[in-house]
């Protein structure tokens, strides 16, 4: 029978551990997504083991071209994917997104710092020949898809591995700004993929310091609940120095994790 | 036959004659638009109620009867802040509308705008609220004759709460007419249509783009110089809005 999927990425690359501080962060976000998927009746499938080799293929690659390998690897049968990362903690009483999306490829924007996808876009231009339409940029971390995509994400893969000398080149030299999301978004878009990007920002909170989610309202000082908390579904903690994601999840976490019990 | 129309603000308060300095290249920018759209511009450059009345962002809600004492024969209106410039190829953004009441989404500092939705909420509005993602940027909105209910109720609403407004105004700082239009618009039964950022880019130093490389003018349609830090008498607006101007169009001659 077909359930539907969160798939969350969360691979502990010892080469790394000194770069992101660590992966105790990790352990929060898989608890979290572990209590929603319980709640919500979603099968859980965690992807922690890498697929290729990690030293040249990034985790972030993975996910996106070996997603559908995995599932069908364990013999799942996916209704809709929510790829998730390990770097997001969702709420616990977060509703079921799932009942609220269509069959299109559901994405968010990505609005946070413009001039890191403004010069991504413009890093891989040359490459793809394309000319993207920044309007549809999309954060790849937080996407919902389904069976109707899955040539997309095979040919993506394909794509990858034609070219992936190349695209390590452009992503740790050249560009230097992110791993697969600005192909991915080439790709979409050259594939005419329709996009629903009307889901609330709350299922996508990334930047929440440079969105000044992080305090509460000290006008009325009736609550101190910090407002990404009493406002978010989805917390990314992305765009800061990564080594302190730790830290900054552990607090989180300290907060609201009786919740998850 | 009617014509959309693009209505601006411009008026000079005797209390802040610095901030007008900058609006002619705002006008301009708009000015060359229009002509290359068929729309026309209708700029508001008197105050109708004294800004201690009234401030001044308040009084755009009178556009419709404005546009009508002037006789002129309006189809959908965009009422867009001065301190903006447009790109010269924008698309033709009421062809967009579906004759919905359109706006963006006010994407910058969610601390001032979660503080002003819950200080109005409380202050004027029973407790009731909204989604903070429905919260929209005042300055820039798409409206036709279906709206003018709603632009009549800001004025209905101000009259008859002038009081409490002003001292929310001085007390909280997180709004004049934005947070009630968002109360008054999302309260209501009217449909909305969100464009996308790239037609109201607000807080563009949050977002990295506001630098001499001009990355901004490649990023999206309709640049608004607002929350620019260390701003105290426009004197950076102007900078900017100069430099756009002129950027698209050469310098700006009187």
């Amino acid at each position: 029978m077909k359930q539907n999927i969160v798939f969350w990425t969360g691979i502990k690359n010892k080469n790394l551990s000194t770069k992101y501080g660590g992966f105790e962060w990790m352990d929060y976000s898989k608890q979290s997504w572990q209590y929603w998927c319980d709640k919500n009746n979603v099968k859980l499938v965690t992807f922690e083991e890498p697929y290729s080799d990690i030293n040249i293929h990034r985790a972030n690659w993975q996910k996106a071209i070996h997603c559908w390998d995995i599932l069908d690897s364990r013999g799942i049968a996916a209704d809709k994917i929510f790829l998730v990362d390990a770097s997001s903690i969702v709420k616990w009483d977060a509703p079921n997104i799932f009942n609220q999306v269509d069959d299109r490829l559901v994405a968010w924007n990505d609005l946070d710092n413009l001039k890191w996808v403004h010069d991504s876009i413009e890093g891989y231009k040359e490459f793809f020949g394309f000319e993207l339409d920044n309007s549809k940029y999309v954060n790849s971390g937080v996407i919902i898809f389904n069976k109707t995509h899955r040539k997309l994400f095979e040919t993506f893969k394909d794509f990858y591995y034609d070219n992936y000398e190349k695209f390590i080149i452009l992503q740790d030299k050249e560009v230097r700004k992110g791993t697969e999301q600005t192909p991915f978004n080439y790709w979409l878009q050259k594939n005419n993929v329709e996009l629903n990007l009307d889901m609330p920002i709350t299922w996508k909170l990334t930047h929440l310091h440079r969105k000044e989610m992080l305090g509460h309202n000290w006008q009325l000082n009736e609550d101190n609940t910090p407002f990404f908390i009493k406002y978010g579904y989805i917390w990314n903690y992305s765009g800061f120095a990564k080594d302190q994601r730790t830290n900054l999840m552990k607090q989180t976490w300290d907060l609201i994790k009786v919740n998850y019990e | 036959m009617s014509k959309n129309v693009v209505f601006v603000l411009a008026v000079e308060v005797p209390e802040y004659p610095w901030r007008s300095i900058p609006y002619n290249y705002g006008i301009a920018s708009w000015k060359n638009w229009c002509k290359k759209n068929d729309c026309e511009l209708f700029v508001l450059d008197q105050l109708i109620h004294p800004n201690d009345y009234m401030k001044v962002n308040w009084q755009r809600y009178y556009a419709f009867d404005l546009l009508e004492r002037e006789g002129i024969d309006y189809d959908q209106i965009l009422v867009v802040d001065v301190d903006s410039i447009i790109h010269p190829d924008t698309p033709n953004f009421f062809n967009m509308s579906d004759r919905k009441f359109c706006a963006t989404h006010c994407d910058g500092s969610y601390d001032w705008t979660l503080r002003s939705m819950e200080n109005y909420s409380k202050h004027l509005f029973n407790g009731q609220m909204f989604p903070f993602w429905k919260y929209i940027n005042a300055g820039f909105q798409v409206i036709n004759k279906n709206h003018k209910p709603l632009y009549k109720s800001m004025i209905d609403f101000y009259t008859e709460n002038r009081e409490l407004i002003v001292q929310m105004q001085n007390t909280f700082h997180t709004g004049t007419d934005q947070p009630v239009l968002n109360f008054l618009l999302n309260l209501s039964e009217h449909e909305t249509k969100l464009f996308p950022y790239q037609y109201s880019m607000v807080d563009m130093v949050r977002k990295e783009i506001l630098d001499e490389q001009m990355t901004f003018t490649k990023c999206g349609w309709v640049y608004q110089f607002n929350a620019i830090p260390d701003n105290k008498h426009a004197d950076k607006t102007l900078y900017w809005m100069k430099k756009t101007y002129e950027h698209f169009h050469g310098k700006l001659n009187d």
